[in-house]
């Protein structure tokens, strides 16, 4: 009992004033915890949103890329809605631009290989193209999957246009089980079997602005898309929210594309008209600079039309989701202080319509942007 | 028992010492942060240098009978030697590359400079015949310094074979 009692005696607990510096020292170690963690988590939101829109920004410029460098693929006349290889709409023809430009391109779409749900498109046997024999597919299949992705059918509305191998280019004008039915006015010409065949399409590439009411971009308005365009807006404009059309988003929150083309024999004054491989100069300066690449024009007038257009020259701005959410500890980030002008077009007119820019959400200045340019030759309009 | 009379907790000091070792580890983490988003800035930047030299590849390709005359170093005195008369096209590609390369906007690189290799004619064992010409667009650049990244420079090559018909 007697040594109980003396240690009871020795033992002290902490004073007031120990408990609140521990108080405050724990208080302060727990706020740099959370100063770290939030910090953290906006780095890595930010992050993600910064790596995505890189990501769009250079998957549409490669499907750009692609599709206009092969762009025409053989074709012999219209195919679908497109009279010409390349279909250029600028934004305003009139004058500096409102909103993105569109683009239509004939390109071609191909299954040389093939699945079980999706036989391929090739020839089964050697044959002379122009002998007025029906092309032999591998199966019924296959015809079916051709006509599926033609929209339905390979001769309604219009007849669907092949290529086969990429050296004859024909119009399908009925189908019999494996076999397609084409013209037999064609120089005769021996294809090898599996040969592919491809099927020529008008492709629109086009930016839906919010709200998108077509739903084309999955709640993840603005996108691009790509896909055949039904048929042309109020404005004369292929539009993929027309009845019919068949466009998919293929790149999220891409808010800007504006298309300059480099053309030779568009000028009259210039070697009588005729090509000479020099782009033609614009009036400008004289030999070739920026300038002679045209933003701004409907390409409807000759000497100027859109089957001499040898370069094109793509921009394309995207940008990222969302504003970066911040605790309010810290002052406000403005990623993008100034608008971008984008070609002919500034964006504190008009981002995707006139007078927008003001009431956009997220709103423009707080939401970083990367902007990609290329030239681009277009190879199959070579002369 | 004189054992119980020497127990000891940490003092106050210790207690404190321990929290600013911790601090500084915590402080490694935040660190890490900045890593990661410089690392963005790298491939933001290799992305627009590869569409640059992509550029000059397409610009020589629509210009293929003329493959010769697109040596271009923009480190020299005069980037671009092509007569503009001559080669119009040659000369204008490349003040529009020039250009191109030094716009903040399009580029956004520090201390680019670009290089076409081309030979004077066409190489390779039957040269005469394919008409083959090795094309190299080098594009180098400062890489963006950051947290805990030094400015170091960087380079993209492009090569390729360009054949005019």
């Amino acid at each position: 009992m007697g040594m109980q009692r003396r240690i009871r005696n020795d033992q002290q607990g902490v004073t007031l004033i120990e408990l609140l510096i521990g108080a405050v020292v724990a208080v302060i170690v727990i706020a740099a915890g959370f100063a770290v963690l939030t910090s953290s988590n906006k780095a890595v939101v930010t992050n993600g949103q910064t790596v995505e829109t890189q990501q769009n920004v250079r998957m549409a410029m490669e499907f750009l890329f692609r599709d206009i460098r092969q762009a025409g693929f053989g074709m012999s006349g219209p195919v679908g809605n497109c009279p010409t290889a390349i279909v250029p709409a600028d934004n305003n023809p009139a004058g500096p631009d409102r909103g993105p430009d569109r683009i239509s391109l004939v390109v071609p779409v191909g299954n040389p290989v093939g699945t079980a749900t999706d036989p391929a498109w090739v020839l089964t046997t050697d044959m002379s193209i122009g002998s007025g024999l029906p092309i032999p597919l591998p199966s019924a299949g296959a015809v079916t999957n051709m006509a599926s992705e033609a929209g339905g059918s390979l001769t309604a509305p219009g007849p669907a246009t092949i290529s086969i191998g990429g050296a004859i280019t024909t119009t399908v004008t009925g189908t019999s089980g494996a076999n397609l039915t084409v013209p037999t006015a064609l120089s005769p010409t021996v294809m090898k079997q599996n040969s592919p065949i491809y099927l020529l399409q008008c492709i629109t590439y086009q930016i839906i602005p919010p709200p998108d009411a077509a739903g084309l971009c999955g709640g993840r308005s603005p996108c691009l898309v790509r896909g055949v365009a039904g048929g042309v807006n109020a404005a004369g404009v292929l539009d993929c929210t027309t009845a019919a059309s068949r466009c998919t988003s293929i790149a999220d929150e891409i808010e800007d594309i504006q298309f300059a083309y480099g053309c030779d024999g568009c000028v009259a004054t210039i070697n009588s008209g005729a090509a000479d491989g020099i782009i033609d100069n614009q009036g400008g300066a004289a030999g070739f600079d920026q300038a002679d690449f045209v933003t701004n024009n409907a390409w409807a007038t000759a000497p100027l039309t859109a089957d001499k257009i040898q370069l094109a020259q793509v921009t394309i701005v995207g940008r990222q989701r969302s504003a970066d959410q911040g605790f309010g500890e810290r002052n406000q980030h403005t990623p993008q202080g100034m608008a971008l002008q984008v070609s002919d077009h500034l964006h504190s007119d008009g981002v995707f319509v006139a007078g927008d820019y003001a009431a956009l959400t997220p709103p423009y200045a707080m939401t970083r942007r990367r902007l990609l340019t290329r030239t681009v030759e277009v190879r199959n309009l070579r002369h | 028992m004189p054992r119980t009379n020497h127990q000891s907790g940490f003092t106050l000091v210790e207690g404190m010492i321990a929290g600013a070792i911790l601090s500084v580890g915590v402080l490694g983490l935040a660190a890490m942060q900045g890593i990661a988003l410089s690392r963005n800035v790298d491939s933001t930047e290799l992305t627009r240098a590869t569409s640059l030299a992509a550029e000059m590849i397409e610009r020589i390709q629509y210009n293929r009978k003329n493959i010769p005359h697109y040596a271009i170093d923009t480190s020299n005195a005069t980037p671009c030697p092509q007569n503009a008369t001559s080669q119009p096209m040659a000369k204008g590609d490349c003040d529009q590359w020039v250009a191109l390369l030094s716009n903040p906007q399009a580029s956004g690189l520090v201390n680019v400079r670009g290089v076409v290799t081309v030979p004077a004619a066409p190489v390779g064992a039957v040269a005469t015949l394919l008409n083959q010409y090795p094309v190299t667009v080098t594009v180098s650049w400062t890489g963006a310094s950051g947290d805990h990244k030094m400015a170091r420079p960087k380079r993209v090559v492009l090569t390729t074979m360009i054949a005019p018909e």
